[in-house]
Protein backbone atom coordinates (compact mmCIF):
# COMPACT_ATOMS: atom_id res chain seq x y z
CA UNK A 1 0.00 0.00 0.00
CA UNK A 2 1.32 3.43 -0.48
CA UNK A 3 0.21 6.91 -0.29
CA UNK A 4 -0.70 10.10 -3.30
CA UNK A 5 1.91 12.35 -1.46
CA UNK A 6 4.45 12.79 1.34
CA UNK A 7 1.64 11.14 4.00
CA UNK A 8 2.86 8.30 6.02
CA UNK A 9 1.15 4.98 7.02
CA UNK A 10 2.06 4.28 10.50
CA UNK A 11 5.04 6.34 10.04
CA UNK A 12 6.73 4.89 6.64
CA UNK A 13 5.95 5.66 2.86
CA UNK A 14 4.75 2.12 2.32
CA UNK A 15 2.65 -0.44 4.18
CA UNK A 16 2.49 -4.50 3.14
CA UNK A 17 -0.05 -6.75 3.29
CA UNK A 18 1.82 -9.87 3.30
CA UNK A 19 -1.06 -12.66 3.45
CA UNK A 20 -3.54 -13.62 0.41
CA UNK A 21 -7.13 -12.37 1.28
CA UNK A 22 -5.47 -10.30 3.95
CA UNK A 23 -7.53 -6.86 5.19
CA UNK A 24 -6.22 -3.87 7.27
CA UNK A 25 -7.90 -0.75 8.63
CA UNK A 26 -6.82 2.54 8.01
CA UNK A 27 -8.15 5.86 9.28
CA UNK A 28 -6.56 9.44 8.76
CA UNK A 29 -5.63 12.16 10.88
CA UNK A 30 -5.63 14.64 8.13
CA UNK A 31 -2.48 14.95 7.25
CA UNK A 32 -1.23 10.87 7.74
CA UNK A 33 -3.01 7.44 7.73
CA UNK A 34 -2.84 4.93 10.80
CA UNK A 35 -3.31 1.54 10.84
CA UNK A 36 -7.01 0.60 13.19
CA UNK A 37 -5.40 -2.26 15.25
CA UNK A 38 -6.89 -5.43 15.81
CA UNK A 39 -6.92 -6.75 18.93
CA UNK A 40 -6.61 -10.76 19.70
CA UNK A 41 -10.41 -12.43 21.28
CA UNK A 42 -9.95 -12.94 25.00
CA UNK A 43 -9.33 -16.55 26.04
CA UNK A 44 -12.13 -18.44 27.04
CA UNK A 45 -11.92 -21.09 30.11
CA UNK A 46 -11.61 -25.11 28.76
CA UNK A 47 -15.28 -25.03 31.16
CA UNK A 48 -16.56 -22.58 29.94
CA UNK A 49 -19.73 -23.14 27.50
CA UNK A 50 -21.65 -20.24 26.64
CA UNK A 51 -21.54 -19.88 23.24
CA UNK A 52 -19.95 -23.17 22.17
CA UNK A 53 -21.51 -25.81 20.18
CA UNK A 54 -21.21 -29.45 20.98
CA UNK A 55 -18.81 -29.98 17.87
CA UNK A 56 -16.75 -26.72 19.19
CA UNK A 57 -13.06 -27.71 19.58
CA UNK A 58 -11.55 -27.76 22.94
CA UNK A 59 -7.50 -27.64 22.77
CA UNK A 60 -6.69 -29.13 26.12
CA UNK A 61 -6.09 -32.45 26.61
CA UNK A 62 -8.12 -34.47 28.92
CA UNK A 63 -5.64 -36.58 30.65
CA UNK A 64 -5.42 -35.13 34.17
CA UNK A 65 -9.16 -34.27 33.66
CA UNK A 66 -10.11 -38.13 33.90
CA UNK A 67 -7.03 -39.33 36.11
CA UNK A 68 -7.20 -39.77 39.21
CA UNK A 69 -7.89 -37.04 41.31
CA UNK A 70 -8.97 -34.81 38.65
CA UNK A 71 -11.90 -33.51 38.04
CA UNK A 72 -13.52 -35.64 36.03
CA UNK A 73 -11.68 -38.94 36.90
CA UNK A 74 -13.16 -42.02 35.54
CA UNK A 75 -13.18 -45.06 37.98
CA UNK A 76 -11.81 -48.30 36.25
CA UNK A 77 -14.45 -50.48 36.87
CA UNK A 78 -16.85 -48.23 35.21
CA UNK A 79 -15.09 -48.60 32.09
CA UNK A 80 -16.78 -50.60 29.41
CA UNK A 81 -15.45 -54.40 29.13
CA UNK A 82 -12.69 -54.85 26.99
CA UNK A 83 -12.37 -57.53 24.11
CA UNK A 84 -11.70 -60.96 23.97
CA UNK A 85 -8.24 -60.75 23.07
CA UNK A 86 -4.50 -60.34 24.92
CA UNK A 87 -4.22 -57.20 23.49
CA UNK A 88 -3.40 -55.58 27.12
CA UNK A 89 -1.95 -58.50 28.71
CA UNK A 90 0.82 -58.30 30.92
CA UNK A 91 4.12 -60.47 30.33
CA UNK A 92 8.10 -60.32 31.44
CA UNK A 93 8.55 -56.69 29.90
CA UNK A 94 5.80 -54.47 30.68
CA UNK A 95 2.73 -54.79 33.14
CA UNK A 96 -0.72 -55.30 32.08
CA UNK A 97 -4.15 -57.13 32.44
CA UNK A 98 -4.15 -60.41 33.91
CA UNK A 99 -4.76 -63.09 31.13
CA UNK A 100 -8.07 -65.01 31.09
CA UNK A 101 -8.19 -68.03 32.84
CA UNK A 102 -8.18 -71.70 32.27
CA UNK A 103 -10.73 -72.86 35.25
CA UNK A 104 -8.56 -75.90 36.08
CA UNK A 105 -7.61 -74.95 39.47
CA UNK A 106 -4.27 -73.19 38.02
CA UNK A 107 -2.01 -70.73 39.54
CA UNK A 108 -0.82 -67.58 37.37
CA UNK A 109 3.51 -67.47 36.96
CA UNK A 110 5.25 -64.69 36.17
CA UNK A 111 5.54 -65.49 32.69
CA UNK A 112 2.45 -64.83 31.96
CA UNK A 113 1.06 -68.48 31.47
CA UNK A 114 -1.36 -70.43 34.17
CA UNK A 115 0.20 -73.58 34.99
CA UNK A 116 -0.60 -76.18 37.96
CA UNK A 117 1.02 -75.46 41.90
CA UNK A 118 4.42 -76.01 41.28
CA UNK A 119 5.44 -77.46 44.75
CA UNK A 120 5.36 -76.30 48.17
CA UNK A 121 2.04 -76.19 48.83
CA UNK A 122 1.80 -79.11 51.83
CA UNK A 123 0.71 -82.42 51.46
CA UNK A 124 -3.23 -81.58 51.42
CA UNK A 125 -5.09 -81.40 47.87
CA UNK A 126 -8.36 -79.95 47.62
CA UNK A 127 -10.85 -79.80 44.89
CA UNK A 128 -8.59 -78.70 41.55
CA UNK A 129 -5.43 -79.20 42.87
CA UNK A 130 -2.56 -81.02 41.39
CA UNK A 131 -2.46 -84.62 42.09
CA UNK A 132 -0.75 -88.28 41.09
CA UNK A 133 -0.50 -92.23 42.06
CA UNK A 134 0.57 -93.34 44.97
CA UNK A 135 3.37 -95.68 44.38
CA UNK A 136 5.83 -97.79 46.27
CA UNK A 137 9.43 -99.43 46.43
CA UNK A 138 8.69 -101.25 49.30
CA UNK A 139 9.98 -104.84 49.72
CA UNK A 140 6.79 -105.41 52.79
CA UNK A 141 3.48 -104.70 52.62
CA UNK A 142 2.87 -100.76 53.39
CA UNK A 143 -0.46 -99.07 52.97
CA UNK A 144 -0.72 -97.46 49.69
CA UNK A 145 -3.97 -95.58 49.40
CA UNK A 146 -6.24 -95.20 51.94
CA UNK A 147 -10.14 -94.01 52.62
CA UNK A 148 -10.30 -92.69 55.23
CA UNK A 149 -13.69 -91.11 57.31
CA UNK A 150 -15.77 -93.55 55.97
CA UNK A 151 -19.25 -94.72 57.80
CA UNK A 152 -19.86 -97.85 56.18
CA UNK A 153 -23.05 -99.89 58.50
CA UNK A 154 -21.63 -104.01 59.02
CA UNK A 155 -24.59 -104.81 56.99
CA UNK A 156 -24.07 -102.75 54.12
CA UNK A 157 -22.18 -104.96 50.87
CA UNK A 158 -18.89 -102.95 49.68
CA UNK A 159 -17.55 -103.09 46.35
CA UNK A 160 -13.74 -101.59 45.76
CA UNK A 161 -12.43 -100.90 42.10
CA UNK A 162 -8.77 -99.73 41.70
CA UNK A 163 -6.02 -100.30 39.19
CA UNK A 164 -2.41 -100.88 39.76
CA UNK A 165 0.85 -101.33 37.99
CA UNK A 166 4.19 -102.37 38.16
CA UNK A 167 7.23 -101.03 36.22
CA UNK A 168 10.06 -102.51 34.55
CA UNK A 169 13.28 -102.81 36.39
CA UNK A 170 13.66 -106.92 37.38
CA UNK A 171 11.98 -109.79 36.47
CA UNK A 172 9.99 -110.01 39.34
CA UNK A 173 6.58 -109.75 40.76
CA UNK A 174 4.43 -107.12 43.15
CA UNK A 175 2.04 -108.58 45.78
CA UNK A 176 -1.31 -106.95 46.53
CA UNK A 177 -3.37 -106.55 49.82
CA UNK A 178 -6.51 -104.94 51.26
CA UNK A 179 -7.23 -104.14 54.90
CA UNK A 180 -10.41 -103.23 56.29
CA UNK A 181 -10.60 -100.97 59.53
CA UNK A 182 -7.16 -102.76 60.86
CA UNK A 183 -7.49 -106.35 59.41
CA UNK A 184 -5.75 -107.45 56.38
CA UNK A 185 -8.18 -109.40 54.44
CA UNK A 186 -5.59 -110.89 51.88
CA UNK A 187 -2.02 -110.42 49.92
CA UNK A 188 -1.61 -112.42 46.93
CA UNK A 189 0.73 -112.12 43.76
CA UNK A 190 -0.43 -110.27 40.72
CA UNK A 191 1.65 -109.58 38.11
CA UNK A 192 3.71 -111.77 36.15
CA UNK A 193 7.62 -111.78 36.63
CA UNK A 194 8.16 -110.91 33.59
CA UNK A 195 10.70 -107.59 33.49
CA UNK A 196 8.12 -105.38 32.02
CA UNK A 197 5.47 -102.78 32.56
CA UNK A 198 1.91 -104.28 33.62
CA UNK A 199 -1.35 -103.02 34.58
CA UNK A 200 -4.01 -104.36 36.36
CA UNK A 201 -7.84 -103.83 37.20
CA UNK A 202 -8.47 -104.86 40.75
CA UNK A 203 -11.88 -105.54 41.92
CA UNK A 204 -12.79 -106.33 45.69
CA UNK A 205 -16.23 -107.05 47.04
CA UNK A 206 -16.91 -107.62 50.42
CA UNK A 207 -20.74 -108.94 51.58
CA UNK A 208 -22.82 -108.15 54.79
CA UNK A 209 -20.36 -108.83 57.70
CA UNK A 210 -22.29 -110.09 60.21
CA UNK A 211 -22.03 -112.45 63.19
CA UNK A 212 -21.05 -116.37 61.50
CA UNK A 213 -20.89 -114.44 58.29
CA UNK A 214 -17.73 -112.81 58.23
CA UNK A 215 -15.59 -114.51 55.46
CA UNK A 216 -14.83 -114.86 51.94
CA UNK A 217 -14.39 -111.44 50.18
CA UNK A 218 -14.13 -112.03 46.16
CA UNK A 219 -10.65 -110.47 44.83
CA UNK A 220 -11.22 -110.27 40.91
CA UNK A 221 -7.73 -109.51 38.89
CA UNK A 222 -8.42 -108.11 35.27
CA UNK A 223 -5.40 -107.47 33.24
CA UNK A 224 -5.07 -104.42 31.30
CA UNK A 225 -1.66 -104.80 30.01
CA UNK A 226 0.58 -107.37 27.96
CA UNK A 227 0.13 -110.13 30.65
CA UNK A 228 -3.83 -110.29 29.58
CA UNK A 229 -5.01 -112.83 31.93
CA UNK A 230 -7.53 -112.50 34.87
CA UNK A 231 -8.07 -114.47 37.94
CA UNK A 232 -10.69 -114.81 40.61
CA UNK A 233 -9.58 -115.30 44.27
CA UNK A 234 -11.89 -116.38 47.66
CA UNK A 235 -10.04 -115.30 50.60
CA UNK A 236 -11.13 -117.88 52.98
CA UNK A 237 -10.31 -118.21 56.18
CA UNK A 238 -10.76 -115.10 57.78
CA UNK A 239 -12.55 -112.76 60.19
CA UNK A 240 -14.05 -109.66 58.97
CA UNK A 241 -14.98 -106.64 61.17
CA UNK A 242 -18.94 -106.72 61.92
CA UNK A 243 -18.10 -102.74 63.21
CA UNK A 244 -19.22 -100.06 61.10
CA UNK A 245 -16.13 -99.67 58.69
CA UNK A 246 -14.19 -96.00 58.96
CA UNK A 247 -11.02 -97.25 56.71
CA UNK A 248 -10.48 -99.19 53.76
CA UNK A 249 -6.95 -99.30 52.47
CA UNK A 250 -4.71 -100.70 49.22
CA UNK A 251 -1.53 -102.45 50.84
CA UNK A 252 1.20 -103.10 48.51
CA UNK A 253 4.49 -104.33 47.69
CA UNK A 254 7.23 -105.39 45.41
CA UNK A 255 9.56 -108.30 44.99
CA UNK A 256 12.17 -106.42 44.13
CA UNK A 257 13.27 -102.79 44.98
CA UNK A 258 13.89 -102.00 41.27
CA UNK A 259 10.24 -102.34 40.48
CA UNK A 260 7.54 -99.64 41.71
CA UNK A 261 3.94 -100.63 42.15
CA UNK A 262 1.49 -97.96 41.71
CA UNK A 263 -2.34 -97.66 42.42
CA UNK A 264 -5.10 -95.23 41.57
CA UNK A 265 -8.15 -94.38 40.04
CA UNK A 266 -9.55 -95.52 43.49
CA UNK A 267 -13.68 -96.00 44.13
CA UNK A 268 -15.81 -97.55 47.14
CA UNK A 269 -19.43 -98.07 46.56
CA UNK A 270 -21.72 -99.52 49.46
CA UNK A 271 -24.66 -100.77 48.60
CA UNK A 272 -28.12 -100.11 50.47
CA UNK A 273 -29.78 -103.30 52.48
CA UNK A 274 -33.32 -101.81 52.78
CA UNK B 1 15.09 -93.65 60.21
CA UNK B 2 11.92 -93.03 59.23
CA UNK B 3 11.19 -89.50 56.88
CA UNK B 4 8.01 -88.31 56.48
CA UNK B 5 7.97 -85.31 53.35
CA UNK B 6 4.73 -83.15 52.55
CA UNK B 7 3.02 -83.91 49.21
CA UNK B 8 4.57 -86.10 46.58
CA UNK B 9 7.72 -84.63 44.85
CA UNK B 10 6.22 -81.96 42.12
CA UNK B 11 9.12 -82.81 39.50
CA UNK B 12 7.25 -85.44 38.65
CA UNK B 13 9.34 -88.21 40.53
CA UNK B 14 7.29 -91.81 41.89
CA UNK B 15 8.01 -93.37 44.41
CA UNK B 16 10.86 -95.29 42.21
CA UNK B 17 11.99 -91.96 40.73
CA UNK B 18 12.98 -90.45 44.40
CA UNK B 19 14.74 -94.01 44.76
CA UNK B 20 16.54 -93.78 41.87
CA UNK B 21 17.55 -89.77 42.35
CA UNK B 22 18.72 -91.04 45.98
CA UNK B 23 20.36 -93.94 45.43
CA UNK B 24 21.90 -93.67 42.13
CA UNK B 25 21.72 -90.35 40.81
CA UNK B 26 22.88 -88.04 43.92
CA UNK B 27 23.59 -90.81 46.15
CA UNK B 28 22.08 -89.63 49.59
CA UNK B 29 21.09 -92.34 51.13
CA UNK B 30 21.16 -96.20 51.35
CA UNK B 31 17.26 -96.99 51.67
CA UNK B 32 16.33 -100.17 53.40
CA UNK B 33 15.25 -102.79 51.10
CA UNK B 34 15.37 -105.60 53.14
CA UNK B 35 12.13 -107.64 53.01
CA UNK B 36 11.63 -108.51 56.29
CA UNK B 37 11.64 -105.23 57.83
CA UNK B 38 8.93 -103.27 57.94
CA UNK B 39 8.00 -99.96 59.37
CA UNK B 40 4.95 -99.67 61.19
CA UNK B 41 3.24 -96.68 63.49
CA UNK B 42 3.73 -99.75 66.05
CA UNK B 43 7.38 -100.39 65.83
CA UNK B 44 9.81 -101.63 63.15
CA UNK B 45 8.84 -105.10 62.61
CA UNK B 46 10.70 -108.54 61.21
CA UNK B 47 8.17 -110.42 59.15
CA UNK B 48 9.22 -113.43 57.99
CA UNK B 49 6.62 -116.06 56.49
CA UNK B 50 6.86 -118.27 60.19
CA UNK B 51 5.25 -114.84 61.88
CA UNK B 52 6.77 -111.76 63.20
CA UNK B 53 8.77 -109.85 65.62
CA UNK B 54 8.79 -106.46 67.14
CA UNK B 55 12.13 -105.21 66.89
CA UNK B 56 12.26 -101.67 68.25
CA UNK B 57 11.07 -98.65 68.30
CA UNK B 58 10.73 -96.11 65.11
CA UNK B 59 12.88 -93.46 64.96
CA UNK B 60 11.27 -90.71 62.49
CA UNK B 61 11.47 -87.33 61.60
CA UNK B 62 8.45 -85.12 60.27
CA UNK B 63 9.12 -82.10 57.60
CA UNK B 64 8.28 -78.94 59.32
CA UNK B 65 5.79 -78.44 56.60
CA UNK B 66 3.92 -81.55 57.47
CA UNK B 67 3.82 -79.99 60.71
CA UNK B 68 2.54 -76.67 59.26
CA UNK B 69 -0.41 -78.62 57.58
CA UNK B 70 -1.08 -80.11 61.13
CA UNK B 71 0.16 -83.56 60.47
CA UNK B 72 1.91 -84.82 63.68
CA UNK B 73 3.46 -88.76 64.15
CA UNK B 74 -0.46 -88.57 65.82
CA UNK B 75 -1.81 -88.32 62.49
CA UNK B 76 -0.74 -91.98 61.39
CA UNK B 77 -3.54 -94.55 62.99
CA UNK B 78 -2.18 -97.24 65.25
CA UNK B 79 -2.02 -100.00 61.99
CA UNK B 80 -0.31 -97.75 59.60
CA UNK B 81 2.44 -99.59 57.91
CA UNK B 82 5.36 -97.76 56.40
CA UNK B 83 7.25 -100.54 55.06
CA UNK B 84 10.61 -99.92 54.13
CA UNK B 85 12.36 -98.07 50.83
CA UNK B 86 9.87 -95.37 49.62
CA UNK B 87 6.04 -94.93 49.38
CA UNK B 88 4.18 -92.02 48.51
CA UNK B 89 0.95 -92.79 49.83
CA UNK B 90 -2.50 -91.51 49.26
CA UNK B 91 -5.17 -90.80 52.09
CA UNK B 92 -8.59 -89.63 50.97
CA UNK B 93 -10.90 -88.27 53.11
CA UNK B 94 -14.80 -86.28 52.12
CA UNK B 95 -17.23 -85.34 54.71
CA UNK B 96 -20.76 -86.36 54.15
CA UNK B 97 -23.54 -84.17 54.33
CA UNK B 98 -27.67 -84.72 54.97
CA UNK B 99 -30.45 -82.12 54.25
CA UNK B 100 -32.70 -81.29 57.40
CA UNK B 101 -35.18 -78.99 58.37
CA UNK B 102 -33.69 -75.99 59.18
CA UNK B 103 -33.35 -75.90 63.08
CA UNK B 104 -33.84 -79.54 63.47
CA UNK B 105 -31.29 -82.16 63.01
CA UNK B 106 -34.15 -84.30 61.13
CA UNK B 107 -34.78 -84.93 57.48
CA UNK B 108 -37.69 -84.16 55.96
CA UNK B 109 -38.96 -87.37 56.01
CA UNK B 110 -38.83 -87.47 59.85
CA UNK B 111 -40.12 -83.89 60.59
CA UNK B 112 -43.25 -84.91 58.86
CA UNK B 113 -43.26 -88.38 60.78
CA UNK B 114 -43.07 -86.08 64.02
CA UNK B 115 -45.46 -83.39 63.15
CA UNK B 116 -48.10 -85.26 60.99
CA UNK B 117 -48.59 -82.39 58.52
CA UNK B 118 -46.24 -79.10 57.55
CA UNK B 119 -47.08 -76.83 54.78
CA UNK B 120 -43.42 -76.77 52.79
CA UNK B 121 -43.79 -72.86 52.21
CA UNK B 122 -43.14 -72.43 56.26
CA UNK B 123 -40.16 -74.96 55.92
CA UNK B 124 -36.83 -74.17 55.13
CA UNK B 125 -34.03 -77.27 54.60
CA UNK B 126 -30.26 -77.08 54.89
CA UNK B 127 -27.68 -79.12 54.54
CA UNK B 128 -25.32 -80.32 57.57
CA UNK B 129 -22.31 -82.40 57.87
CA UNK B 130 -22.75 -85.48 59.33
CA UNK B 131 -20.15 -86.01 62.01
CA UNK B 132 -20.47 -89.96 62.20
CA UNK B 133 -18.10 -92.66 64.13
CA UNK B 134 -15.78 -92.53 60.80
CA UNK B 135 -15.33 -89.00 60.62
CA UNK B 136 -14.53 -88.06 64.11
CA UNK B 137 -11.43 -90.58 64.29
CA UNK B 138 -10.26 -88.79 61.33
CA UNK B 139 -10.42 -85.67 62.71
CA UNK B 140 -9.37 -86.58 65.55
CA UNK B 141 -6.23 -87.43 63.64
CA UNK B 142 -5.41 -84.17 62.92
CA UNK B 143 -4.32 -81.13 64.92
CA UNK B 144 -6.56 -79.77 66.75
CA UNK B 145 -8.60 -77.40 63.98
CA UNK B 146 -6.70 -78.20 61.50
CA UNK B 147 -8.45 -81.27 59.31
CA UNK B 148 -9.94 -79.87 56.02
CA UNK B 149 -13.24 -80.26 56.12
CA UNK B 150 -14.42 -80.29 52.71
CA UNK B 151 -13.19 -83.14 49.90
CA UNK B 152 -9.78 -83.75 49.81
CA UNK B 153 -6.58 -85.65 49.44
CA UNK B 154 -3.08 -86.30 51.79
CA UNK B 155 -0.29 -87.04 49.91
CA UNK B 156 2.93 -87.43 51.92
CA UNK B 157 6.32 -88.98 50.73
CA UNK B 158 7.97 -91.57 53.25
CA UNK B 159 11.57 -92.93 52.91
CA UNK B 160 12.84 -95.48 55.06
CA UNK B 161 16.84 -95.46 55.23
CA UNK B 162 19.92 -97.71 56.89
CA UNK B 163 21.00 -94.95 58.71
CA UNK B 164 19.84 -91.20 60.07
CA UNK B 165 20.72 -88.82 57.44
CA UNK B 166 23.19 -85.48 57.60
CA UNK B 167 21.64 -82.68 57.49
CA UNK B 168 22.62 -81.96 53.85
CA UNK B 169 20.95 -84.82 52.11
CA UNK B 170 18.06 -84.87 54.50
CA UNK B 171 17.71 -80.93 53.14
CA UNK B 172 18.23 -81.82 49.60
CA UNK B 173 15.61 -85.01 49.56
CA UNK B 174 13.32 -82.22 51.14
CA UNK B 175 14.01 -79.40 48.38
CA UNK B 176 12.99 -82.86 45.55
CA UNK B 177 9.90 -83.89 46.96
CA UNK B 178 8.69 -80.32 48.72
CA UNK B 179 10.01 -77.99 46.99
CA UNK B 180 10.19 -79.15 43.43
CA UNK B 181 13.65 -79.31 43.41
CA UNK B 182 15.21 -79.11 39.73
CA UNK B 183 16.89 -82.83 39.01
CA UNK B 184 20.44 -82.88 39.07
CA UNK B 185 21.83 -84.92 35.90
CA UNK B 186 18.08 -85.17 34.13
CA UNK B 187 19.43 -87.29 31.44
CA UNK B 188 20.60 -90.65 33.60
CA UNK B 189 16.03 -90.86 34.41
CA UNK B 190 14.70 -93.47 32.21
CA UNK B 191 12.94 -92.31 29.23
CA UNK B 192 10.58 -94.99 29.53
CA UNK B 193 6.86 -93.97 29.94
CA UNK B 194 5.91 -94.01 33.90
CA UNK B 195 9.38 -95.78 34.80
CA UNK B 196 10.63 -93.30 36.85
CA UNK B 197 8.25 -90.39 36.74
CA UNK B 198 4.40 -90.31 37.17
CA UNK B 199 1.64 -88.07 35.76
CA UNK B 200 0.54 -85.13 37.59
CA UNK B 201 -3.23 -83.95 37.09
CA UNK B 202 -5.99 -81.90 38.35
CA UNK B 203 -8.56 -84.07 40.83
CA UNK B 204 -12.10 -82.71 40.27
CA UNK B 205 -12.96 -83.11 44.00
CA UNK B 206 -15.03 -85.71 43.44
CA UNK B 207 -15.18 -88.08 46.93
CA UNK B 208 -13.54 -91.56 46.74
CA UNK B 209 -16.69 -93.24 48.41
CA UNK B 210 -19.79 -93.00 46.97
CA UNK B 211 -22.90 -94.72 49.28
CA UNK B 212 -25.42 -96.41 46.15
CA UNK B 213 -29.44 -96.52 47.12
Amino acid sequence: MATEGSETIDGSATDVISDNYGAKHYYSDGSNWFEVPLLPAAAIAHSATTGQGSGDHHAQAHTAAHASGGADAIKIDDLAAPDDNTDLDFSTSAHGLVPKGTNAGNFLKDDGSWAAPAGGSGAITREGGSTTEATTTSTSLVDIISAASLSIAAGAPIEVIYVARKTSGAANDANSAFTINATNVGSEKVFSTTNQAEAFVENWLFGTRVTNYTGVPRHIRLASGPAGSYDITAHGMLTLPTVTVTDLNTRGSVDDALITLGHDEYHIYSRAVS
Amino acid sequence: MLYIFAGFPRNGLHAGGIQFAVEEVEQLAILEHEPRAQYRKAGVFSVTEYGEEWLMPVEYRVSRMCLRDGITWDWFPENWTFGNGVTISKTMASPEYKTVVHGTDLILDEFLAISGSARLVDLGLEQTHIKHEGWKEYEARWVPGTCPQESHVVHLTCLVTVHPLPEFAYQRIRELIEESGELREPDSYSSEDGKHFATNRCWDGKPVYTRMS
